[in-house]
């Protein structure tokens, strides 16, 4: 490819082809800044069409030369009609030496790749090693279904630079289920695992109840609680999470109000705290006491010394 | 009713096993199944990525490397485990259980077989010389199905005839099959055969390939007549709806088919799994609910109903078998001390206390397996008090619940 010449063609003649761009859309003003000020110093690739040149690489040269009005731009023309992936490895090295890549960025460059050498196993494309993707065909899979994501989960995966193995969560759900997710992750500015702990108590518990994820999703209320205005954010995503957590754990947090129930009952003075493991898997409960000053303690004494309140305590055991 | 384990589709025998007796038996009766003799490189690049619904199809024989006989991998405290020794001849299992724990645990998909009979012999020699006054209880069953390749493998014959006269050993042979053709022309000698229970509706649902339950009794009655004691594993309990009632009828039925004075000893855990395995349910059994249901992850990592409500199925479990037959040795599989208690009023200090526990039902009840009378301090090592016990409990409580989802 270096061995390319230089040429400088007309703007106007240049037609992105945006399957071969790969790089998230990104600030362009310094680099708008830089072109006005140099001009482009890395020509733009393209390839040779009946209409003018084909855009192959430097989608946002081309856009910033664009929005500067620049009449013609330096390019290298590819031969044969870039059907050769070497081009596109040296393109990639050149983008991997200046940012390292987002798994949305990864899969794009990876279905080029695949493009460009369509009669080889995906798995020993030479690229897959630049991206740092591990050749097992079902991680292979799984990048690139990434890019089947609906357009708002995969711009929600972009944002957040989620990771294959958490990106994953949205392949259990519909399109439009992975539409109402994002919706609700960008919302309330939710992080990837916020989301997927959500999504996964939304799958099972429709699971568990019949119900489609997107059912289950409206049956909790959930744009109710996304729509209240008296609501801030953090209290709209403890709300939902309360909501799941009652109908993904019935029986604990049954049992946890009972112990709830008695706790209240018990009328504890405010130097005592009482508690206990709401997994119940630890057993037995938890009493904690500050004594500062005989005072406490004799609050503390004549406590624990109250037969009501100590039957309480009894049966608080007895649960726990 | 029954579906029997998935077919040998091909056997692999791995070149440095080839001369072994096991090899060669295995040969002899394979039939029509085609048999290629394989080094162990092209093996391992066969076997790689092979799922595992058609590993289950292929047996693979070898010399394979690691410990062949050790303490069952168990849970982490404070779940109390019974220090059973598993006898690792042979990994993965024709059948086919939503919640089989191999899903997870097991690098190869294959049914791999363990030809150097003889190496493992020793090994379980070596061990029942060190530990002379403790009765050690062996299983075949833990990473695989002890009976559910016998026709193939005959391996039944020679742990027979190895365990006869040890006078510290027992062998559990622990199937979900009917498969019991050549233990019945043995003659019953420190073995115990014992089947894993469930309602058939769970069965029907989640244990693919297996026998039926009426087939697993009819076989335990079977054995029971040649003269061997059995045992039956409530493993896993599971909690679905109507469970009291599906579950009765299982415990009806075994009292309707054996003896239940000559049960060497019952199990009872629920569902439990490491989270992992989860996912491979989802993906391999779209059907199954049972990981669907409400659970917590223990200190151990694992999965489980809530405490409360393992308690309550062990109790209908227990009490039930209790009022039929007072005697009857039950223990639990990883569980809380605090169930023990729950369910049974008191729970064994220690592993260990369990294990002597064991010794002592078996010595008391079955005189016929003709084994050494076992003395506590055998078992127990001094210094091994409560206190030391809990404390060590609650470390890893605490230790577990901090890296715990809060669920």
């Amino acid at each position: 490819m270096k061995r390319l010449r230089t040429v400088h063609v007309p703007l106007k003649e240049i037609h992105p082809d945006f399957f071969f761009c790969f790089a998230a859309d990104s600030d362009l003003s310094r680099l708008m800044a830089s072109v006005d000020r140099s001009g482009i110093r890395t020509p733009l690739l393209v390839v040779k069409d009946p209409d003018g040149y084909r855009l192959r690489s430097g989608f946002r040269r081309f856009r910033a030369a664009s929005t500067l009005g620049a009449e013609t731009v330096p390019v290298r023309v590819l031969s044969g009609g870039g059907s050769s992936d070497e081009w596109f490895r040296e393109v990639l090295l050149e983008h991997l030496s200046m940012h390292p890549l987002t798994l949305v960025e990864k899969a794009r460059a990876l279905r080029i790749a695949i493009s460009l050498k369509p009669l080889q196993d995906p798995v020993s494309n030479p690229c897959l090693a630049l991206l740092e993707i591990p050749n097992h065909p079902d991680i292979v899979a799984d990048v690139l279904q990434v890019l089947a994501l609906h357009p708002e989960a995969l711009r929600y995966v972009e944002k957040y630079d989620t990771p294959i193995k958490t990106a994953k969560g949205f392949f259990r759900f519909t399109t439009q289920e992975q539409a109402l997710l994002a919706g609700m992750a960008t919302a309330l500015s939710l992080r990837p695992i916020e989301l997927f702990e959500i999504a996964s108590g939304l799958r099972e518990t429709g699971i568990r109840e019949h119900r489609a994820p997107a059912e289950q999703y409206v049956a909790m209320r959930f744009p109710e609680i996304l729509s209240d205005a008296e609501l801030n954010r953090n209290q709209k995503i403890d709300r939902i999470k309360h909501t799941l957590h009652r109908i993904q754990f019935p029986f604990l947090s049954a049992w946890n109000d009972r112990l709830e129930r008695f706790r209240r009952d018990a009328g504890l003075p405010s130097t005592v705290q009482l508690s206990w493991d709401e997994s119940l898997e630890e057993p037995g409960i938890r009493l904690r006491a500050d004594i500062r000053s005989t005072g406490d303690l004799e609050i503390l004494s004549a406590w624990l010394c109250d037969r009501d309140r100590r039957q309480i305590l009894h049966d608080m055991l007895k649960s726990a | 009713m029954c579906v029997p384990p998935i077919p040998v589709q091909a056997i692999f025998i791995d070149r440095d096993a080839v001369r072994e007796p096991l090899a060669i038996r295995i040969r002899e009766r394979a039939g029509n199944v085609p048999v290629e003799i394989v080094d162990e490189k092209t093996a391992s690049s066969l076997f790689d990525r092979m799922r595992i619904s058609k590993g289950k199809q292929v047996l693979y024989v070898t010399r394979f490397r690691g410990e062949p006989v050790k303490p069952c991998p168990a849970t982490a405290a404070p779940y109390l485990c019974c220090r059973y020794t598993v006898i690792n001849t042979i990994q993965q299992c024709p059948m086919d259980c939503t919640y089989c724990i191999l899903q997870t645990y097991l690098d190869s998909p294959v049914i791999t077989l363990r030809a150097d009979v003889d190496t493992v012999f020793g090994n379980i020699d070596r061990l029942l010389s060190s530990q002379p006054d403790r009765l050690i209880r062996f299983g075949t069953g833990e990473l695989g199905d002890s009976l559910a390749l016998d026709g193939l493998t005959g391996l039944s014959d020679g742990f027979m005839k190895f365990f006869s006269g040890k006078r510290n050993a027992v062998l559990e042979f622990k199937t979900k099959t009917d498969r019991i053709g050549r233990l019945l022309h043995l003659k019953p000698k420190n073995a115990v055969v014992s089947w894993s229970l469930n309602p058939q509706l769970v069965i029907g649902n989640e244990e693919f390939h297996t026998a039926a339950l009426s087939e697993r009794l009819d076989a335990a009655r079977k054995c029971q007549e040649a003269g061997y004691p059995v045992g039956f594993h409530f493993d896993p309990v599971l909690f679905f709806q109507n469970w009291e009632r599906e579950y009765d009828e299982v415990l009806r039925l075994v009292f309707e088919h054996v003896d239940a004075s000559r049960i060497a000893w019952i199990s009872l855990g629920t569902l439990r799994f490491p989270v992992p395995l989860k996912e491979i349910m989802q993906e391999r059994f779209p059907k199954s609910r049972i990981a669907f249901a409400e659970m917590v992850r223990g200190p151990d990592g694992k999965m489980r109903y809530p405490r409360p409500r393992r308690i309550a199925l062990y109790r209908r479990i227990h009490d039930f078998l209790k009022a039929k037959q007072q005697d009857l040795f039950i223990y639990f599989c990883m569980e809380h001390p605090s169930v023990w208690d729950a369910v049974t009023g008191s729970h064994p200090e220690t592993n260990e206390e369990l294990d002597f526990w064991f010794a002592q039902s078996l010595f008391k009840r079955f005189p016929e397996l003709d084994i050494s009378e076992p003395r506590r301090e055998s078992y127990i090592p001094s210094g091994t008090t409560m206190d030391g016990r809990i404390l060590r409990s609650r470390e890893a409580l605490k230790s577990g619940l901090t890296s715990t989802d809060g669920s």
